[in-house]
């Protein structure tokens, strides 16, 4: 198996256990210094540490409480990197049906997680996940 | 009945031990959102924060309000029980706990439990039918989550009323009792005796995939101690009981006052899960949630000093005004989200999926047998508990099935 296989199985065991909600595995798919970038400026994005993604993954099924399916469309590797095209479905706590559409960046190393750097439709992020609010600096510029 | 506020604004007087502050507490915190939000309840030597920016950082800020030492709100109350609760731990000892138990809690893993969920309500709701006469609390809501819990943790059904009975003892307060009666130590001893014979007697055996299975698997690996397994079914016992049994006394309620809305969730049962978001932010289950101040902190002024024990009043926040849009009003379509009824944060409710898929199991299985209940008020009774609210009984009439 090469790397850029061995990564694609990686990718795809880890979505498992997002739509699974497997916290303590997810968590344990990143290096001890791997990183979580949410791209954008809403209120959810940002940079975050094993740390902050242990307390905060759990957290999707407040917002999601039958969870929220992503499905892969399209993966490309190289190297330690792989690109994923992704899209999401699930039903918001206040009824709406969210989806949005993703491009995932995964970079590993020794076959954890070094980064995860997650780009989406931004906008739909504001509308339905943080109720139409947005962070009081990206509202001001 | 329409949703106006309950009743003209009182001076600021929270009294979490008041049986009165029960029967409806809501223009109480209502004046301490407005007047004294952060509010310092003198006998008993805690605060109590009202609104809803308050209790979402002190939910999101687990470092300054702390788990350790805390869960009851009476001084002292933890540290008289010989079992942990994990609920009464933080990070990382809380984290490895609840890893265990947090996979057979996902809304996937719990969906193989909806044909018994469904079944067990028809078979409950069934004796009733010809009668036209149904307790939602004490003919339902005391018996099916507790059925559900003990298929979680393997108490046989001929258990399960002593399980039941030993929860309600630990919870009951009497007027104004503030601190653990004789009562409720029972109680918690009853329960750690019998989980104790439960755990020795399953001990030997290869582990089902459940929650009791996976709290004695990670017995054996040395991820959990034995008097931590004890604890945690206990607190199986109270609080995957105790809570969803009284959403669904809440909820039954709520929809007979709101008639029109319930008639849409009869028309459209696909309504039922936004019916249930709108009664955990309009009469959620969970009024107070208990933390202790891990640091110093100031707080619109006013200081909380570490140790300082801190009750959450979620059901309050709820209604903040300066959260939600005309809060004292039940919507069930207004989207109802952000509300707070399963805490927030690292120690958001593991059975958060599993209550509301009970509850809207119930109401699916309820509103298509009794579209028509008329709740008897007269006959309502409240359990009297700082942190639960919820009634012990609410009697209700209907059109009796033909025979």
């Amino acid at each position: 198996m090469t790397i850029e296989e061995r990564n694609k199985k990686l990718v795809q065991e880890f979505f498992g256990l997002l739509n699974r909600g497997d916290v303590a595995r997810i968590v344990a798919a990143y290096a001890v210094d791997g990183q979580l970038q949410t791209m954008g400026r809403t209120l959810i994005s940002g940079r975050f540490t094993r740390a902050q993604i242990e307390a905060a993954a759990g957290q999707i099924y407040q917002a999601f409480p039958q969870g929220l399916a992503f499905t892969i469309d399209a993966m490309t590797a190289e190297g330690e990197r792989v690109a994923v095209e992704a899209h999401s479905q699930g039903r918001h706590a206040s009824g709406v049906i969210y989806s949005n559409e993703y491009h995932f960046l995964f970079v590993f190393r020794e076959g954890r997680l070094e980064l995860l750097r997650e780009y989406m439709d931004t906008e739909r992020v504001t509308d339905i996940l943080c109720g139409g609010q947005r962070p009081a600096a990206a509202a001001a510029t | 009945m329409s949703g106006a506020p309950e009743g003209a604004t009182p001076p600021v007087t929270l009294d979490p031990y008041d049986h009165r502050f029960h029967w409806d507490p809501y223009p109480f915190y209502r004046a301490a959102r407005e007047r004294d939000p952060v509010y310092f309840y003198e006998p008993g030597g805690f605060w109590l924060l009202t609104k809803w920016d308050d209790v979402n950082r002190a939910f999101r800020d687990h470092k300054t309000f702390i788990n350790s030492g805390a869960v009851a709100l009476e001084k002292d109350a933890n540290e008289k029980l010989p079992y942990p609760l994990f609920i009464g731990s933080d990070p990382p000892e809380h984290t490895r706990q609840r890893a265990v138990l947090t996979p057979l809690m996902m809304p996937a893993a719990l969906q193989k439990l909806e044909g018994f969920i469904r079944a067990r309500t028809i078979e409950l709701l069934a004796p009733h039918l010809a009668s036209g006469r149904l307790d939602f609390v004490a003919d339902l809501g005391c018996y099916l989550p507790m059925d559900v819990v003990s298929i979680l943790i393997d108490v046989p059904p001929a258990d399960r009323d002593r399980v039941r009975g030993w929860a309600d003892d630990l919870i009951a307060r009497e007027d104004r009792q503030t601190d653990l009666a004789d009562r409720n130590v029972a109680g918690y001893m009853n329960l750690a005796q019998y989980f104790e014979a439960h755990t020795a007697q399953h001990a030997g055996e290869s582990h089902k995939e459940d929650l009791l299975g996976a709290m004695l698997r990670a017995q054996s690996a040395g991820l959990m101690s034995h008097a931590e397994v004890v604890g945690n079914l206990i607190l199986l016992a109270i609080a995957g009981n105790e809570t969803t049994t009284k959403l669904i006394g809440n909820m039954a309620y709520r929809l007979w006052e709101h008639s029109e809305q319930r008639r849409w969730l009869v028309e459209d049962a696909g309504l039922i899960p936004q019916a249930i978001e709108e009664t955990l932010r309009f009469d959620g289950s969970s009024q107070i949630l208990v933390r202790r101040v891990g640091v110093d902190v100031t707080l619109r002024g006013k200081l909380l000093r570490k140790g300082d024990r801190v009750g959450l009043c979620v059901i309050s926040a709820n209604r903040d005004a300066d959260k939600f849009a005309n809060p004292e009003v039940f919507d069930i379509r207004r989207g109802s989200r952000d509300h707070m009824a399963f805490g927030y944060g690292v120690h958001a409710c593991l059975g958060a999926a599993l209550a509301r898929l009970e509850t809207r199991v119930v109401f699916e299985e309820v509103l298509r047998r009794l579209p028509d209940y008329e709740i008897e008020v007269a006959g309502l009774r409240r359990a009297h508990n700082p942190n639960v609210r919820g009634f012990t009984h609410v009697p209700a009439r209907f059109t009796p099935a033909a025979a």
